[in-house]
């Protein structure tokens, strides 16, 4: 008998909303619901059980955008350290970006990733493929192939399609397959390579800064783009007021066009960059508070689809490089729960249940994945939070090999105790006393 | 952001920007100035508090007046110097500022003048010393304190009169009206002035072209035209214009800069009779300043030099001796 019982939880899910309650798993499987904590004790009877009483049960986090390295920059965090780190954050399915060195701009390097997805990834992985040739910007990728092989949407990401041109080619083909084109919305000429926005603290640090011009302006352009060209187009990690607002138009003019924020641009402004703290450097950068609002706002009533980490490791050793040189990115996957858990639902901005559509169904349906959701029939991909600890973000306690956060000493309320795929363990926390038909089961290679 | 920094051995003192910095800390190096500057043109024996210690200046940007100002300046206090020279030493081998550091320390530097392209460089140096004191002579756009403190020390021996004493009023800043003229977006010295004469007190305001202005704090006011301020300001203070941001099409050109924002003679004759006119050099004669106004006697661009050695020996000294040794 292989069912397990998780009872005494409160459930959480964007279709059937929040409830106490209890639900059984059976080869891999969500095989029976119950809107009560404890079943009937014959119900449970010769099943093991594992009791979360006072935590939640939710669906499994999608993260639409993560950067998994491997290869060349294994240094910065591999497939099976940044799956494992996703686990660790209670997502159960990561979209790797194509910009690994070397990138995935054509079937054999997809190929390689997804032998590597296969050896050791935890959780499920889906690559994105290039939209350019060795992300240059100039020829396309073999879009079709790369489909067929498993892509699930195309991007740069990392750099913008500058050329405006290939990016209406990009669309126009895309459309015809039936692809995502996901757009990193810079203009190069206006952000300039300068490390942060501009405003008081580029000012204060001796540097010109980003003006928002340098996303607004290639937001309206992709948008222009997209209303001629048809097609599907993803915007990552839009950062200020001026790109939600025309997000916001441009879906009210029934553009097929959808969005994502990041946990660091809902809870940071520029001010974290201050001191010269490279490990708030980011791309797009930290903005003021204004723009701060105005991605919540976009979040709450679903002008922004998904919630993404763009989880981007770096080495301690690179981020110490002075604020000019230091790479771009913020180590996400681990403190993104619990961040926005506890500054947004506790503080009032959200409710749980919007938070967790943006961060699971949300960012699944950008690229037509199903769906984490508790229901019979579902596959168990599902994670447990226990809301009642309060903790310091501590990255030396990450899986990740990307310890780079601004994040680093913040408290937080709540933990990740627990991450299934398709019924298995990826991430249990040692506190956990798993049942027996847990603690044997191999971590899922996928 | 730090400042004034305590190195880990608590010997030195960094001096890496003047933001942040209170009216008291700003004073008490400013005095110090006043005092060795009057010891040093009456040719009174100087503290030789550099007396077998070694300054090293490390320019990774060309400079001779800060430079030469510094290595003078070490060496009235009887200092041994040591110029590195950043275009032929192991830097343009790739080492890094980290590793500079380390090693300049290593050989017994004890205080490093750093210039640098990158703004945060003198933080990353002072970071990277166990022992050494890192002054910061320019950090990218980021800020050139020692010229803020010589800007400041010379506004307030002109407006207040160099007192016998050697003491130095800064009150006589508090309320004086003060025009900065060119490029504040890419100069560290407009940030740093901007910072050191607000914390006295003193009014500012800007004019340039509007792509040499960027974000301004608040307590700057912004003008288009100069005249619309020059009949009430007691000093403009002029910045060079530097020639790549011609090249980079950020300025149309030198003639039609000098026509709108230069102090020509024309625009000088608007200036009430005792305003005086600054620029921290090397000026690019007839673009930021007339020859007429470069040297006549509103300007005070070769006391700025003079005090130059002043800030720099008081700024050296406590480098090594610290702030409490005095």
């Amino acid at each position: 008998m292989s069912r397990l019982w998780l009872t005494g939880a409160r459930l959480v899910d964007p279709e059937g909303g929040e409830h106490e309650g209890s639900l059984a798993i059976e080869e891999g499987r969500i095989v029976e619901l119950r809107r009560e904590a404890r079943p009937d004790p014959a119900l449970l009877r010769s099943s093991p059980v594992l009791d979360l009483e006072g935590a939640y049960l939710l669906p499994g986090l999608v993260d639409p955008h993560v950067h998994l390295r491997d290869f060349e920059e294994a240094g910065k965090e591999t497939v099976a350290s940044g799956t494992r780190a996703a686990a660790h954050g209670g997502y159960t399915t990561v979209c790797a970006m194509a910009n690994s060195r070397p990138p995935l701009d054509g079937v054999e390097a997809l190929a390689a990733f997804q032998a590597k997805v296969a050896e050791s990834a935890v959780v499920r992985v889906h690559p994105l493929a290039a939209v350019t040739r060795g992300r240059e910007g100039r020829e396309l990728t073999e879009m079709g192939r790369l489909r067929e092989a498993g892509a699930v949407a195309f991007s740069d990401d990392g750099s913008p399609v500058a050329d405006a041109a290939v990016l209406r080619r990009a669309l126009l083909y895309a459309a015809q397959l039936g692809a995502v084109i996901v757009a990193h919305e810079e203009e190069p000429a206006l952000s300039a390579g300068e490390p942060l926005a501009a405003g008081e603290t580029a000012f204060a640090m001796g540097f010109l800064g980003q003006p928002a011009s340098a996303e607004t302006a290639m937001v309206a352009r992709d948008l222009a783009l997209l209303a001629e060209t048809g097609g599907r187009l993803h915007l990552a990690h839009l950062s200020t007021a001026g790109a939600v607002a025309a997000v916001r138009a441009a879906k009210a003019a029934g553009l097929a066009v959808t969005a994502e924020v990041t946990p660091h641009h809902l809870l940071l402004t520029e001010a974290a960059c201050a001191g010269f703290r490279s490990e708030a450097k980011v791309n797009p950068p930290l903005r003021g508070q204004a723009d701060l609002e105005a991605l919540w706002a976009g979040l709450v009533d679903g002008t922004l689809d998904a919630i993404a980490t763009d989880h981007a490791p770096h080495t301690a050793a690179e981020k110490a490089r002075g604020f000019a040189h230091a790479p771009f990115g913020i180590a996400g996957l681990e403190a993104a729960f619990p961040l926005l858990y506890t500054y947004g639902v506790l503080a009032g901005r959200i409710d749980l249940a919007t938070l967790v559509e943006r961060m699971s169904a949300g960012p699944a349906r950008l690229f037509g994945l199903e769906p984490p959701a508790l229901r019979p029939g579902a596959p168990a991909d599902l994670f447990v939070y226990d809301p009642r600890p309060e903790l310091p973000v501590d990255p030396e306690a990450w899986l990740s090999r990307g310890r780079n956060t601004p994040f680093a000493g913040w408290r937080v309320r709540g933990e990740v105790l627990l991450t299934l795929v398709e019924g298995q363990v990826a991430y249990a926390a040692p506190r956990l006393a798993l049942p027996e038909l847990l603690r044997t089961g191999e971590a899922p290679v996928r | 952001m730090a400042t004034w920094v305590e190195t880990r051995s608590g010997v030195g003192r960094h001096f890496l920007g003047v933001r942040g910095l209170e009216r008291e800390a700003l004073a008490a190096v400013l005095g110090r100035a006043a005092q060795l500057k009057r010891a040093w043109l009456e040719g009174e024996p100087l503290p030789q508090a550099l007396a077998g210690r070694t300054v090293a200046t490390l320019f990774f940007e060309p400079s001779t007046r800060t430079r030469n100002s510094f290595l003078q300046a070490a060496q009235l206090l009887g200092g041994l110097t040591l110029t590195v020279e950043a275009e032929s030493s192991s830097v343009r081998k790739g080492e890094t500022l980290e590793d500079t550091v380390r090693t300049l320390e290593a050989v017994g530097v004890e205080v490093m003048v750093l210039r640098h392209p990158e703004s945060g460089a003198a933080l990353r140096a002072a970071a990277a010393a166990s022992r050494l004191a890192v002054l910061n002579a320019g950090d990218g756009m980021h800020e050139h304190p020692s010229q803020a403190l010589l800007d400041v020390m010379t506004l307030a021996e002109h407006f207040g009169g160099a007192r016998r004493s050697g003491e130095l009023d800064l009150d006589v800043l508090r309320g004086l009206r003060l025009l900065i003229l060119g490029d504040i977006a890419h100069s560290r010295v407009a940030r740093s002035d901007i910072w050191a004469l607000t914390t006295l007190g003193a009014r500012l305001w800007v004019s340039g072209p509007a792509t040499l202005l960027g974000w301004l704090p608040e307590e700057v006011r912004r003008v288009e035209r100069p005249e619309e301020v020059l009949g009430q300001v007691d000093a403009v203070m002029a910045l060079r214009l530097q020639r790549e941001r011609m090249a980079d099409g950020l300025v149309p050109s030198e003639r039609e800069f000098r026509q709108r924002w230069g102090m020509t003679a024309d625009r000088v004759r608007l200036l009430p009779a005792h305003a005086v006119v600054l620029h921290p050099a090397p000026v690019n004669r007839n673009v930021e300043l007339d020859d007429s106004v470069m040297d006549s006697d509103r300007s005070l661009v070769f006391q700025q030099a003079r005090n130059g050695v002043a800030v720099r020996m008081a700024l050296l000294e406590r480098a090594v001796e610290g702030e409490d040794a005095r």
